[in-house]
């Protein structure tokens, strides 16, 4: 894929100093290792970022790392799946060596499936009503609330948002949605699927305008082999990088290194 | 007139229009609320027992109410194959509305949003339509069928569908000797619509009642005879002992 609309400049790292953020916000590390460094400790407490990226970039996999680190730190963590069911999400997840099915089975990492809960309240429309949309909004505020979900992953905001359509409304969703999670201390990622040449970082372009952050993936050819480029796009309330960094994805987690200058040498 | 030509089971009326019929025919009997219709309904399903199998759709009574019914006129409801479509389209379709009303109003419970499962995509939607269609469609013999009434159908169809069950239910009678009966209000639907349904129908009839002093005398109109308009006529009837009987009741004649 060619690397998205606004290409930052290759860099390395910036300097540790150059990241400290004036005020000490909390953190909701993410137990990536290498991005909770770039994040100056994390992503801050009560955010909402967008996960954006096409498809086989990592974007999930990023996602259910993070909510499996914040199970195992205590942090009660939500996947809210709208395009895969949980079943085939938790049987992918097994594969990878940091995941433990002990943390589903004690409830400390939680799977709904959003098209249930459609199906509950009668969402079966192609395009969500102002009403239907309250019901939405109202219905994840009760899930996070009720069980005290301190990390929520919703995969993805490009399939709720499909039934939405108008800028306006996903506006007016997105915010409502981001205040809701913020009040109750919730720390969320939106997982938003671009085209590989889209050139904005989400189906309709106004969702990055609205959340905290952006954190953009896409692949990168090199040398004939295919490179997953992570970088933070935007991240409000911390200093951060906004150098490309190559990620591999392995059994034990997101491994992430610097993308070297004059490595990307074509967009896949 | 052979016995078994028996429309409603009332000899003035049966006799003459039985020989005027095809093989296979739809009839329409209108009326406005407690004229009767309902059970002129049952009476000709009555009159359809022991010679072919009799189908008998309802879309407002509870089944028990529409066998006691038989009874009470000395008929026997074993015979008749009884299908509650309220009940159906209730426990299918209106009770997924009021939990879809409650969870939207009060919100899920615990266990409803951690365990809620995705809706079966192979699972069939329920269809009035379909539901009586297919029992038609699976009949190959020549049969007897009541749809009380065609009122419930307006409710939760477009007209035009409607007229496509009737012109479906129509069809089959033609096709293998059926005789249907729909019932439906006289003025709670567009004339038009009114019209049409009577277009298809071989029979329509109009059961209406006048107020005679203190009590109601009873007329059948019968205002259509495919092909044969000189036999419309009006009928007085009366409900006897035995279900409704042409005349006018004893005593009543005004």
């Amino acid at each position: 894929m060619d690397a998205p609309a606004e290409p930052a400049p290759t860099a390395p790292a910036a300097p540790r100093a150059l990241m400290a953020p004036a005020t000490v916000l909390e953190r909701c590390a993410t137990g990536i290792s290498g991005l909770d460094d770039i994040l100056g400790g994390g992503i801050p407490r009560g955010n909402m970022v967008l996960v954006s990226g096409s498809v086989g970039t990592g974007k999930t996999t990023l996602c259910l790392e993070f909510l499996v680190r914040g199970a195992e730190r205590g942090e009660r963590s939500l996947l809210l799946s709208v395009t895969e069911a949980s079943d085939k999400l938790i049987q992918n997840l097994s594969t990878f060596e940091f995941f433990r099915a002990d943390l589903v089975s004690d409830g400390s990492l939680v799977f709904v499936d959003l098209p249930a809960l459609y199906n509950k309240l009668g969402l079966e429309g192609e395009e969500l009503s102002a009403d239907e949309i309250d019901i939405v909004i109202r219905t994840i505020h009760d899930l996070v609330r009720t069980l005290g979900v301190k990390r929520l992953v919703l995969d993805s905001l490009t399939s709720v948002c499909y039934r939405i359509r108008r800028d306006e409304s996903i506006r007016d969703f997105m915010l409502r949605l981001g205040q809701s999670l913020s009040d109750l201390g919730c720390t969320s990622l939106l997982v938003s699927e671009i085209g590989p040449t889209q050139g904005r970082y989400s189906m309709h372009g106004v969702e990055e305008a609205i959340v905290d952050g952006v954190i953009l993936l896409w692949n990168t050819r090199r040398q004939g082999d295919i490179l997953r480029v992570l970088q933070i796009v935007k991240m409000r309330g911390t200093a951060h990088s906004r150098a490309q960094y190559v990620i591999e994805l392995t059994p034990i987690g997101l491994l992430m290194a610097p993308h070297l200058k004059g490595s990307q040498q074509e967009g896949v | 007139m052979d016995e078994n030509d028996q429309i409603f089971g009332i000899p003035e009326i049966d006799g003459p229009l039985y020989a005027a019929l095809p093989p296979g025919w739809l009839a329409l009997l209108s009326g406005h609320s407690g004229t009767g219709a309902p059970l002129l309904a049952k009476q000709f399903a009555h009159a359809g027992i022991g010679r072919v199998p009799v189908l008998f759709y309802t879309t407002f009574e509870r089944t028990d109410d529409v066998r006691r019914a038989f009874t009470t006129f000395g008929w026997d409801p074993a015979e008749v194959k009884v299908v509650n479509l309220a009940d159906e389209y209730y426990e299918r379709v209106l009770v997924r509305g009021l939990e879809i009303a409650r969870a939207r109003e009060q919100g899920l419970t615990l266990d409803e949003l951690v365990g809620a499962v995705p809706r079966d995509v192979t699972a069939r939607s329920f269809s009035l339509t379909n539901r009586m269609l297919s029992d038609l469609a699976g009949m190959d013999q020549p049969f007897r069928l009541v749809l009380d009434s065609v009122d419930f159908f307006f409710e939760v169809l477009e007209p035009h569908d409607v007229t496509t069950v009737a012109r479906q239910i129509r069809h089959r009678c033609q096709t293998i000797g059926g005789q249907a009966l729909l019932t439906l209000h006289s003025v709670a639907h567009d004339r038009a619509v009114y019209g049409l349904l009577q277009d298809l129908a071989d029979l329509a009839f109009d059961l209406r009642a006048e107020p005679r002093g203190s009590f109601y005398a009873h007329q059948l109109f019968t205002e259509k005879v495919a092909n044969r308009p000189e036999l419309s006529r009006i009928t007085p009837v009366h409900v006897g002992v035995g279900g409704w009987a042409a005349g006018a009741a004893e005593g009543k004649s005004g």
